[in-house]
């Protein structure tokens, strides 16, 4: 596997990782509206 | 004044601060003084801020000691990885007590399992703290170790020179970090950028507590960015350690950090309603933190051409 392809699937699994995270926090958050 | 004297200045910070946070937490607890607990966290925080320029400076403090006589680089190195550990719990200490703070602000009340995992994390902290400063002070203190004792373990899982050779060794990882770094950055900045103009006076229409909702994304990015950041210096700390350019982005970066936990946080920043004004003082803070932002990453690009990076 290429350098390139190698460093997007690491940087695209990274960010899905980030994104889940970030989305469940979201989602806790619409619950804590003020 | 140069890294040895800074670090000598700040490596009682982490313990000394953990003990002291936890200590607020746990009379906050005992007290029902909500007051008091919201206190702690928000110590927690600054403590796990000032923890980074004090682990950068022990690693600045160890390349120099290392190439002095009579000093034991295995000490040296065993002081590291404890402060690695070490290092790594404060942020997470960290990062937990800004996401109860966050959570805070928005119910207004706090929430018991995020007072709950700070409060174990921050045990793990201080106790990985004492140990490490333990053995950073056996490396040029042998006379505080009682007669015949062995020096203090240091951890057996981590090794800085472990990630080092990681990071060095494989070539996708060096150019992944660039990558994770600059997608931290913009997901740090988009929000950044947003509370702080919010603050300036544009987008009247929307309240301040509608933007605060967006901060953990922010948090994330600084989390991204921290860890790629600390993999590079681990990797190549001769090209940081004597490098102006990042002593001035960490500068900036602490000044940055400190108002994240004002907007997070106060009062000030929160109370701040649909079409209302900011008061001056906020907006004068607003203009600061992304000053302190555009530093970092000035600085940040600079690295190779106001110092000796790459």
């Amino acid at each position: 596997m290429g350098l390139a392809t190698t460093v997007s699937i690491v940087v695209i699994c990274v960010m899905v990782v980030v994104g889940a995270i970030g989305y469940v926090i979201d989602r806790h958050a619409s619950k804590l509206e003020p | 004044m140069n890294a040895p004297h800074l670090h000598l200045i700040l490596n009682h910070v982490p313990t000394i601060g953990s003990a002291i946070a936890l200590g607020l937490l746990l009379l906050g607890l005992l007290r029902r003084q909500e007051a008091l607990t919201r206190v702690s966290l928000e110590v927690f925080y600054v403590i796990a801020l000032i923890t980074l320029p004090a682990y950068l400076s022990g690693v600045a403090t160890g390349m120099e000691l290392e190439q002095m006589p009579d000093v034991s680089v295995e000490a040296i190195q065993k002081h590291h990885d404890g402060a690695l550990v070490g290092f790594v719990l404060m942020l997470l200490t960290g990062l937990t007590s800004w996401l109860g703070l966050w959570q805070w602000r928005r119910v207004n009340r706090p929430s018991g399992i995020n007072i709950g995992i700070v409060l174990v994390l921050s045990l793990l902290t201080l106790t990985t703290m004492a140990g490490t400063a333990t053995m950073g002070g056996e490396i040029r203190h042998p006379e505080m170790m009682p007669e015949g004792s062995a020096p203090t373990a240091g951890p057996t899982w981590i090794h800085a020179a472990s990630i080092q050779s990681l990071v060095t060794d494989n070539t996708w990882i060096w150019p992944s970090l660039e990558a994770l770094h600059f997608v931290g950055l913009w997901l740090l900045f988009g929000v950044v950028l947003l509370v702080n103009l919010r603050m300036l006076g544009m987008m009247k229409s929307v309240p301040f507590s509608a933007l605060h909702r967006l901060l953990p994304w922010a948090v994330l990015g600084l989390g991204i960015n921290v860890l790629s950041g600390m993999m590079w210096v681990i990797a190549t700390p001769e090209q940081y350690m004597s490098n102006v350019s990042f002593f001035w982005k960490m500068g900036f970066l602490l000044l940055a950090g400190l108002n994240l936990l004002y907007v997070t946080a106060f009062d000030e920043a929160w109370q701040v309603g649909a079409n209302e004004d900011a008061s001056f003082g906020n907006k004068a803070i607003a203009f600061g933190a992304l000053a302190s932002w555009v530093c970092v990453m000035y600085f940040g690009r600079m690295l190779p051409f106001l110092g000796n990076a790459f």
